[in-house]
């Protein structure tokens, strides 16, 4: 039963009407068919009772309608107020909404179901009951309204969805910063690691420390005694120069010039060859063992010079090239396999250092990169001197292969031509050496003289630094020739070794720098540890893994319901095929789901004579497919029919909410058209789902027809 | 509340186990921890630890 009043004051500008409920009966069946008149005020009492029932808040209703409902209610020239009150058929619940007082909006709405009384909010009455308000015009058009639940729907599941996930996304946040003990286990093991690492670097900055000390002691000490000794060489040299050019004293000699030219270009390769030689003797001294030295002090002895004045080299040149070539590569060959382990450790360091930073362990060895750099490097620094060695050795081999090469020219060329023009020419009796070239070469030896003092005097130097006198040099470095970790350097030129001193003392801050590195992320690791240690576990800590999993479903499932299904659905309300190249699976399936949600939706609907079970609608197409095959388009059916389809559509919502079905102006459908709606209605009535089921129509008398 | 055919088409057009079974859960009266609860298993895990 419905029983409703009204009274509705308009002003009309030269007087004020008041309108009530006269024509149609304030007491209607729960089902019931209106006809009536324009201005019979049956329009009137559908807003009113859709107002009564909070359809304004209502976002599904039409917005024809609303806009009446809004006049109806906010407009300047007219005042409402009403009385509404629904009571179902075996009177268990009762709907009564008031609005009292024309002046206010105020609309107040309650239930009283088995004697309880419950204010209904817009929000509670939406989800108990569903209003349906609607005036079928363009109804073929109006089908693809009933896809706009599918699209509410999927925005509302989509944000439910969103929400999930920032909650999981959360609850992940807070096991992360609760005690995670992955976590924990994972900063202990890194601070292990660091420890580790941090004692290595400490026993190797103090192996460093060591090694710099001893290997400065003795480089300082070795080359301030060899400038030392160079020096006084150099000093006698000069001084003999001196005496022999006060012997001649100035002469004029004159010279043919072809010996002149010959002469000159003489001297040029001796000079040559003296660099050679000097380069040559360097490296001789580190390479040539202790018991072999001997020959060395005759090696050191050959004066070029001498040889350029005597037109003759010292016998040994020769000689000692060959013993010292042959001894060289006896020596290499007696270390070969060892090089060819040397160069393996080296090249490995070199492609190990490329990964240092990384977090890998070696397997086997249990150890991290740089701790295993580490262990080669040790491994391999009795190689190292090898490789300096084999270096040296293939570099005194070539220059000694030069001085020889160049031995050859001048004593086979040189000499001779030059002996037999001074035979030729008596006037040069005195020999060729005359006082200028005594004198010349005199000015160049001060000139290295001074080269080997300053270098002199940086090694005394250096030596002081290290708290060696220089009375002790020699004492010293006898006793440093005995220490085995510095028998490696033994080999080195003094380029190598200020280079390995280089080396070593880079390494060294390189690894303090290293150090204070590592005492920084210890004591963030710390810091985290304890941190870690004074929170309580989170309760799905255990779920960790599965929570990523669920958050990545999330995300999967938001994106599908708020983008891609939005999309499929604006095709479809757009009526726009998907491009034949572009047609993917997930769209057909779509398509099809939403033809037989419509068709289910639907149910029955009435073409020409007969009634057919939906099966689909495609709404794309426009075409309804039957139960029976038979295929309808929505272009054939009439007006009527598809009204009736498109309402049929609003009542077949299937959740559990009581439906209270308000339908105006179904003025296209003719009674076999408007059949389907009522036996709906009676159906839904029946099962307790429909509470109101009003259906009003345009005719020249009023007319009600209960429907129940 | 929502329309239960609805439901259905969704239950159709969505394959994976997990997915369909948020959609079953956002779509009744539940709160986030009880989703959660649910989605994890732990009511079936705890019953069986008991």
């Amino acid at each position: 039963m419905i029983e409703y009043n009204y009274i509705l004051d308009r002003d009309e500008g030269d007087e004020t009407r008041v309108f009530k409920p006269d024509k149609i009966p304030t007491e209607l069946p729960d089902l019931v068919y209106i006809e009536g008149p324009n201005s019979s005020g049956k329009s009137t009492l559908l807003h009113i009772l859709a107002l009564s029932l909070h359809g304004l808040k209502k976002k599904k209703i039409d917005p024809a309608l609303r806009n009446k409902m809004n006049d109806l209610m906010s407009s300047k020239h007219q005042r409402l107020k009403f009385d509404v009150k629904i009571t179902n058929k075996d009177n268990s619940l009762k709907i009564i909404s008031k609005k009292d007082d024309s002046k206010k909006p105020e609309i107040v709405v309650y239930e009283i179901c088995d004697g309880k009384k419950t204010i209904l909010t817009p929000e509670l009455f939406e989800r108990k009951y569903n209003l349906i308000y609607d005036i079928p015009d363009n109804p073929t058009e109006r089908l693809n309204q009933l896809t706009y639940a599918i699209k509410d729907i999927q925005q509302t599941y989509g944000n439910r969805v969103g929400v999930l996930r920032s909650y999981i996304l959360k609850v992940i946040t807070d096991i992360r910063n609760s005690r995670d003990p992955e976590r924990l286990d994972r900063f202990r093991k890194q601070l292990e690691k660091g420890q580790r690492e941090y004692e290595g670097l400490e026993k190797e900055i103090d192996y460093t420390k060591k090694d710099l000390d001893l290997l400065e002691k003795y480089t300082y000490s070795k080359y301030y005694y060899q400038y030392l000794e160079e020096y006084d060489n150099v000093a006698k040299k000069i001084k003999s120069l001196d005496i022999e050019k006060g012997r001649k004293g100035k002469q004029i000699i004159k010279r043919s010039k072809e010996f002149e030219n010959l002469k000159i270009a003489t001297k040029v390769s001796i000079k040559i060859m003296q660099g050679i030689f000097h380069e040559v003797t360097l490296l001789l001294k580190n390479l040539i063992p202790k018991k072999e030295r001997h020959l060395l002090e005759v090696w050191e002895k050959i004066d070029f010079n001498e040889a350029l004045r005597d037109l003759e080299f010292n016998d040994y040149l020769k000689e000692g090239i060959l013993t010292f070539k042959s001894m060289l590569l006896i020596n290499a060959k007696e270390k070969e396999k060892t090089l060819i382990e040397a160069k393996m450790y080296q090249q490995l360091i070199e492609f190990l250092e490329h990964y240092k930073t990384s977090d890998i362990i070696i397997p086997g060895v249990e150890k991290s990169i740089p701790e295993f750099i580490n262990v080669l490097r040790q491994a391999n620094k009795k190689n190292e001197e090898l490789l300096t060695f084999s270096t040296n050795v293939k570099k005194t081999i070539e220059l000694l292969n030069q001085l020889n090469e160049n031995r050859k020219i001048v004593e086979k060329d040189h000499f001779p031509k030059l002996r037999n023009l001074k035979e030729n020419e008596p006037e040069i009796s005195n020999g060729f050496s005359d006082y200028n070239e005594i004198q010349e070469e005199s000015s160049e030896l001060e000139k290295e003289l001074k080269k080997i003092e300053e270098k002199r005097a940086s090694y005394r130097m250096e030596c002081a630094k290290k708290g060696i006198n220089e009375e002790e040099v020699e004492g010293i470095l006898v006793k440093m020739e005995e220490i085995k970790e510095l028998s490696p350097y033994f080999r080195y030129t003094e380029e190598q070794l200020m280079m390995k001193i280089a080396n070593l003392n880079k390494t060294f801050l390189d690894n303090k720098e290293e150090m204070e590195k590592k005492k920084h992320y210890m004591r963030m690791y710390k810091g985290d540890i304890d941190k870690l240690e004074k929170k309580e576990p989170h309760k799905y800590q255990d779920y960790l893994g599965d929570l990523n999993k669920l958050l990545e479903k999330c995300q999967y499932l938001e994106q599908k319901l708020l983008m891609q299904y939005n999309e499929y659905l604006s095709s479809i309300i757009n009526k726009k095929p998907q491009p034949l190249k572009s047609k993917d699976k997930e769209q057909t399936k779509y398509l099809e789901e939403v033809a037989n949600f419509l068709g289910k939706k639907v149910g029955f609907v009435r073409h020409i004579d007969k009634e057919y079970k939906v099966r689909t609608i495609d709404l794309m197409e426009g075409v309804i497919t039957t139960e029976s095959g038979k295929i309808i388009r929505l272009t054939d059916m009439g007006t009527g029919q598809s009204q009736s389809a498109y309402l049929k559509g609003l009542l077949n919502a299937t959740d559990d909410r009581k439906i209270i079905a308000l339908f105006d102006e179904v003025a296209m459908m003719d009674n076999k058209s408007l059949m389907p709606i009522f036996e709906k209605f009676k159906e839904l009535y029946k099962k307790g789902q429909l509470l109101v089921g009003i259906v009003v129509q345009m005719a020249d008398e009023v007319k009600v027809v209960p429907k129940t | 509340m929502e329309d239960r055919s609805i439901n259905a088409l969704f239950d159709a057009l969505i394959q994976d186990k997990t997915e369909k079974k948020i959609m079953q859960l956002i779509s009744q009266d539940l709160d986030h921890e009880q989703i959660l609860e649910q989605l994890l298993n732990l009511k079936t895990k705890r019953d069986k630890h008991d």
